[in-house]
C-alpha cells in the first residue's frame, strides 16, 4: 500500500516538474519512448518514422561506436554530467497549447520581442499564438517553395529526403562528419529524429536565403537535429539558421550535426544566430549546446563561410569548421560570442588545408561579462600538400567587469614552408577613455557599452545577411543588459 | 590494451631508475606519485606533438664521476661549473664573496610540480646530483656563473637537479652550457629551481648544444618576488628530443619576466619549447619572444601559454612565436594560449609561419650576394631582434656565431 502510495507520489512529482519546467504547457504525452539508450530504442525511432533499412544499420553502427566513447573533457567548461540513461530519445512532435492572443504570452518575452524589432505578426508566430491562414509570412512561405522548386532546389525536412531522395542523402550523409567523429556526433548520429535538408543543383543561385525560419513544417526540431546541405557544381546559397528570438525549450541537451558538401565552384553561407535558454542570473538551468558543424569544400574553387552570433546557452560547445580539400578553395569564420551572468562558451573553428592554393579567414570576436567564461578554441592545420596555403586569424576578446574570463586555445600546425600563416589575439576591457567620451556627449553607460560592443563586432556583423544584422546588434545589446555595475 | 603495454613499459623504464638504498621526504613523495603517474604519451594535452617512445624504450645506467674535462668557455671571466655525467664537481675559478655553493644531498623543498608531472618526479625522485647556488642580500656578481652539462659515456641518465636563490637586491648572470663530446643515446632529465627574492635580478642564459643523439628534458621552475626582474635566453641547437619546460609563477607586484628564444633544428631533430607564465600578483609586465627556423625533417613545437589570475589587475602580457620553414618535410605546431580572468589587463599573442621572402632573396642576389650567404643573412636578421635581447655580450657573440653556421643551406 505505501509502496503504491510512494509510486503515485513520484508519478505526481514528475508529472509537475515535467510541465511547469519552462513555461510551456504541452499535452500529455502519450507517443512517448521509454527513457533509456539502447538498440531497441533506436529500432523503435527508426520504425516510428518507417526508416529504411539502411538507415537503420547507419544508426545501430553509430549506436555500437557510441557505446565505446567516453564523454570529452577537454573543453574549458564545467557542467554537471547529463544522465543519457534518463532522456527520451523519441517523443512525437507534441502539439503545442494554442494561444488565443498576445495578452497572454509572458510579458518578459514580449518586452524582448519588442526591443528586437520583432512584427506584431511574427512574435505571434514565434510565441505560438494561433494565427490566421493568410498571414504574411506563410503566403510568403508557400510562394517561396514555389520558386525554388522551378530552379530544381531540394529544401525539406531530414525526414521527407529520407523517403523522396534517399540516394542523395545515402550518399552524403555521414561524409563530412563521420560516424565516430566525437561523442555528441556519434550520439547524434544514432538517435537523430529530424532535421533539414537542402540541395543546390549544378549552375543555380539560389534567389532567396534560405531559413528554417520559414518552413512551416518544422515547428519543433527537437534535440538531435540533422542538417545535411549539397550545393553542386557552380551553385550558390545563403542559409540562415535559428534566429534572434529568445528559443525556450524543453530539451537540456541539444547535440546537432551540421554538415556541408560545396563542390567545384559552389558557394555556401552559413548563419547562425543562436539565442537558446542561457539559465537565470544565477547560473540555474539553460541550455547545453554541442554541436559538431563541418563544411567540406570538395571542389577546386569553392567556398564556404560561417557566420555565428551565439548569445544564448548555458553552456556551448561548437566549432564550425572547414575542410580545404579543392584547390584554391576558401574557408571563413566569423564568430561573435557572447556571455554574461553563468555562461560558459568554447567556440572556435577548425581549418584544415588540403588542396593547393587554399585560403583560410579566421575573425572571432569574444565577450564576456557577469561570472561567464568564453574561450576561443581553433585550429589551423596545414597538410603537406596545401601549397601556397594562406591562413589569417585573429581573436580578440573583450571583459566588462572583473570577474569574467576570456581565453584563447589556438592550435597552429604547419607542414608546408609555402604556407603563410598568421595568428593574432587581444584581450583588454573597453577604454574608460572612449566611455568617457560618450558620456560628455549624453550617452549613457549602458548605452555606450553597446555602442563600442557593436563597434568592436562590425567585422562579423557586416557578414550577416540585412535584416538578421540589425536584430543581431539589438541582440548584444540585450544580452548585455544588465551587465554594467 | 595500449595503456596497459604503455605502463608494463613504463615498471621496466623505471627500474634502471630505481635505487638500492632508501630515499627519504620529499624524494620518496616523489618516488610515490610516480608510482599513480602515466608515462606522457601523445594523448596527453602536455605531451600532444612530443613523442616520447624512444625515451621510453631506451635503457639508461647510471655512471657516476668525478674528475673534470675540456669544455668550450663561454666567458673565460666566469666562475665554472661542471656536471659531468649528472655530477656536479668543485667550481673552477675564484668564488666572488657573496656566493654560497653547497651540495644538495636531499631534497627539503621542491618547487616543481612533482606530483602531477612525470619526469619532474623523476628528478626529483631519483637525482643523480644536486648543487644549490645562493647569492647573499645584495651582492651583484658581475663575474657570470656559467654550468656546464656533459657526459662521458653512452646510453646514461644525467639527472642534476639545481637550486639557484637570490637573496634581495641580489642580482647575476647565469649560463647553462650543454656541451656534447661525442658521448651518445643519453638522457638528460635537468630540474632547475629558481628563486628571486625582492628586487632580485636573474637573467639565465641556456645554449643547448648537448649532441643530436641526446634526449633533453629541461624543467626550470621561477619564483619571482615584488620588485624582481627575471630574464631567460634560451638558444635550442642540439638534441634528438628536446623540451623546454619553462614554468614562472609571478607572486609578488611590480615584476618583469623576459622569455627569449631561438630554435634551430634541421634533420630529425625535434624541439620542444613550453612555456607557462602565471600572473597571480597585479602590476606585472611579461613579454615573450620566440623564433624558430626548421629544415630537412626537423620538427619544433611552441606552447606558450600565459595566465591571469582573478585579481591579478594591470597586467601587460605580451606573446610573440615566428617561424621559418625552409622545407617542406619540416613541422611546426604552434600554440599560443591566453587565459584570463581579469579584466584590466593588455594582453596580447601572435604567431605566425612562413618562408624566406624570395623577393629578399632576390634582391640580395640582384646586388651580387650569393644564394646561400643571402639566405644566411635572412636567417640572422629573423632571429636578431630575439639575440639582441642578451645582455651578456660574451654570450651573444657566442651565439650569433654558431647560428651562423648552422645552416649548411
Amino acid at each position: 500500500m505505501a509502496d503504491k502510495l510512494a509510486q503515485q507520489d513520484a508519478a505526481l512529482d514528475e508529472q509537475i516538474n515535467s510541465d511547469y519546467k519552462y513555461g510551456f504547457t504541452t499535452d500529455i504525452e502519450s507517443d512517448l519512448a521509454p527513457k533509456g539508450l539502447n538498440a531497441d530504442i533506436i529500432k523503435y525511432i527508426s520504425a516510428k518514422k518507417n526508416e529504411p533499412q539502411w538507415l537503420l544499420e547507419f544508426r545501430l553502427a553509430a549506436l555500437e561506436k557510441f557505446e565505446s566513447l567516453q564523454e570529452p573533457e577537454w573543453a574549458h567548461v564545467n557542467y554537471p554530467k547529463i544522465d543519457l540513461q534518463e532522456l527520451h530519445f523519441y517523443a512525437a512532435p507534441k502539439p503545442k497549447k494554442k494561444l488565443n492572443s498576445l495578452d497572454e504570452v509572458d510579458p518578459e518575452l514580449l518586452d524582448t520581442f519588442n526591443k528586437l524589432g520583432i512584427s506584431l505578426e511574427e512574435q505571434k508566430r514565434l510565441s505560438g499564438v494561433a494565427v490566421d491562414v493568410v498571414m504574411d509570412s506563410v503566403s510568403v512561405a508557400t510562394t517561396f517553395k514555389e520558386t525554388l522548386a522551378e530552379k530544381g532546389i531540394i529544401f525539406c525536412s531530414f525526414s521527407e529526403a529520407v523517403k523522396n531522395h534517399p540516394d542523395l542523402v545515402r550518399k552524403y550523409m555521414g561524409t563530412v562528419v563521420p560516424v565516430n567523429d566525437n561523442y555528441y556526433a556519434t550520439l547524434n548520429s544514432a538517435v537523430f529524429t529530424d532535421g533539414s535538408f537542402c540541395y543546390i543543383p549544378k549552375g543555380v543561385r539560389c534567389p532567396m536565403e534560405l531559413s528554417t525560419y520559414f518552413r512551416i513544417n518544422e515547428a519543433n526540431t527537437g534535440q538531435f537535429e540533422r542538417t545535411l546541405i549539397i550545393a553542386d557544381e557552380g551553385s550558390y546559397v545563403s542559409y540562415l539558421e535559428g534566429c534572434t528570438a529568445p528559443m525556450r525549450d524543453e530539451n537540456q541537451l541539444h547535440a546537432a550535426i551540421v554538415e556541408i558538401v560545396a563542390h567545384k565552384d559552389a558557394e555556401v553561407k552559413y548563419s547562425t544566430v543562436q539565442n537558446w535558454y542561457p539559465g537565470d542570473k544565477n547560473g540555474v538551468g539553460g541550455i547545453y549546446n554541442f554541436v559538431t558543424k563541418r563544411g567540406l569544400c570538395e571542389g577546386s574553387n569553392s567556398k564556404i563561410s560561417w557566420t555565428q552570433v551565439e548569445t544564448g546557452s548555458a553552456v556551448t560547445w561548437k566549432y564550425p569548421s572547414c575542410v580545404l580539400k579543392g584547390d584554391h578553395s576558401v574557408g571563413e569564420f566569423y564568430s561573435v560570442a557572447v556571455t554574461n551572468n553563468f555562461q560558459q562558451a568554447d567556440t572556435g573553428t577548425k581549418m584544415v588545408h588540403i588542396g593547393k592554393n587554399t585560403k583560410s579567414t579566421i575573425i572571432s570576436k569574444g565577450i564576456s561579462a557577469g561570472k561567464s567564461n568564453n574561450s576561443y578554441r581553433g585550429l589551423v592545420k596545414i597538410n603537406k600538400s596545401a601549397h601556397n596555403a594562406r591562413n589569417f586569424s585573429q581573436c580578440d576578446s573583450l571583459l566588462l567587469g572583473d570577474t569574467c574570463g576570456a581565453h584563447t586555445f589556438p592550435y597552429i600546425e604547419t607542414q608546408n614552408k609555402s604556407a603563410k600563416v598568421e595568428h593574432e589575439a587581444t584581450t583588454s576591457k573597453i577604454g574608460e577613455d572612449q566611455i568617457f567620451y560618450c558620456n560628455q556627449r549624453g550617452i549613457d553607460t549602458e548605452k555606450a557599452i553597446g555602442l563600442i560592443v557593436n563597434g568592436y563586432c562590425k567585422d562579423v556583423l557586416n557578414q550577416l545577411p540585412m535584416e538578421f544584422a540589425v536584430e543581431a546588434q539589438k541582440l548584444l545589446d540585450i544580452s548585455l543588459e544588465g551587465s554594467v555595475g | 590494451m595500449s595503456q596497459t603495454l604503455t605502463a608494463d613499459k613504463k615498471e621496466l623504464f623505471l627500474e634502471s631508475f630505481r635505487v638500492s638504498e632508501g630515499i627519504s621526504g620529499v624524494s620518496k613523495a616523489a618516488e610515490l606519485a610516480l608510482e599513480n603517474l602515466d608515462f606522457p604519451t601523445t594523448r596527453d594535452e602536455y605531451w600532444k606533438y612530443t613523442r616520447l617512445t624512444k625515451i621510453l624504450n631506451g635503457r639508461f645506467s647510471v655512471e657516476p664521476f668525478e674528475g673534470s674535462e675540456e669544455v668550450v668557455s663561454i666567458n673565460e671571466r666566469a666562475l665554472h661549473i661542471e656536471c659531468i655525467n649528472g655530477y656536479f664537481q668543485s667550481p673552477v675559478g675564484e668564488i666572488q664573496e657573496g656566493i654560497e655553493i653547497t651540495s644538495v644531498e636531499e631534497v627539503e623543498e621542491a618547487l616543481v610540480d612533482y606530483q602531477n608531472e612525470f619526469f619532474s618526479a623523476l628528478n626529483t625522485a631519483y637525482f643523480t646530483s644536486g648543487i644549490k647556488i645562493k647569492i647573499k642580500a645584495g651582492v651583484e656578481i658581475d663575474k657570470s656563473i656559467q654550468v656546464n652539462f656533459l657526459s662521458v659515456n653512452n646510453n646514461i641518465q644525467v639527472q642534476p637537479r639545481i637550486e639557484i636563490e637570490l637573496e634581495p637586491n641580489a642580482s647575476a648572470n647565469f649560463i647553462f652550457n650543454w656541451h656534447h663530446n661525442g658521448q651518445e643515446g643519453n638522457f638528460y632529465n635537468v630540474v632547475s629551481e629558481l628563486k628571486l627574492h625582492e628586487n632580485a635580478q636573474l637573467s639565465l642564459h641556456q645554449l643547448q648544444a648537448g649532441g643530436d643523439e641526446n634526449f633533453l628534458i629541461n624543467t626550470t621552475q621561477v619564483n619571482q618576488q615584488r620588485d624582481s626582474k627575471f630574464a631567460i635566453h634560451t638558444i635550442s641547437l642540439e638534441g634528438k628530443v628536446l623540451r623546454n619546460n619553462l614554468n614562472i609563477a609571478v607572486e609578488g607586484e611590480n615584476c618583469e619576466s623576459i622569455l627569449n628564444g631561438v630554435y634551430l633544428a634541421y634533420g630529425s631533430q625535434h624541439f620542444d619549447n613550453h612555456t607557462y607564465v602565471d600572473h597571480i600578483a597585479p602590476n606585472c609586465y611579461s613579454s615573450e619572444n620566440y623564433k624558430g627556423v626548421m629544415d630537412d625533417k626537423s620538427t619544433a613545437v611552441f606552447n606558450g601559454k600565459v595566465m591571469v589570475q582573478p585579481n591579478a589587475q594591470k597586467i601587460n602580457a605580451f606573446q610573440s612565436n615566428q617561424n621559418i620553414l625552409l622545407s617542406d618535410d619540416a613541422t611546426i605546431n604552434s600554440k599560443p594560449e591566453l587565459e584570463i580572468y581579469a579584466d584590466d589587463v593588455q594582453c596580447s599573442h601572435g604567431s605566425t609561419t612562413g618562408q624566406l621572402d624570395e623577393e629578399a632573396v632576390f634582391y640580395l642576389r640582384s646586388r651580387g650576394v650569393s644564394e646561400v650567404s643571402a639566405k644566411k643573412m635572412m636567417i640572422r636578421a629573423f632571429v636578431f631582434d630575439v639575440l639582441e635581447e642578451i645582455k651578456l655580450e660574451s654570450f651573444k657573440e657566442h651565439v650569433e656565431g654558431l647560428v651562423e653556421e648552422k645552416f649548411k643551406l
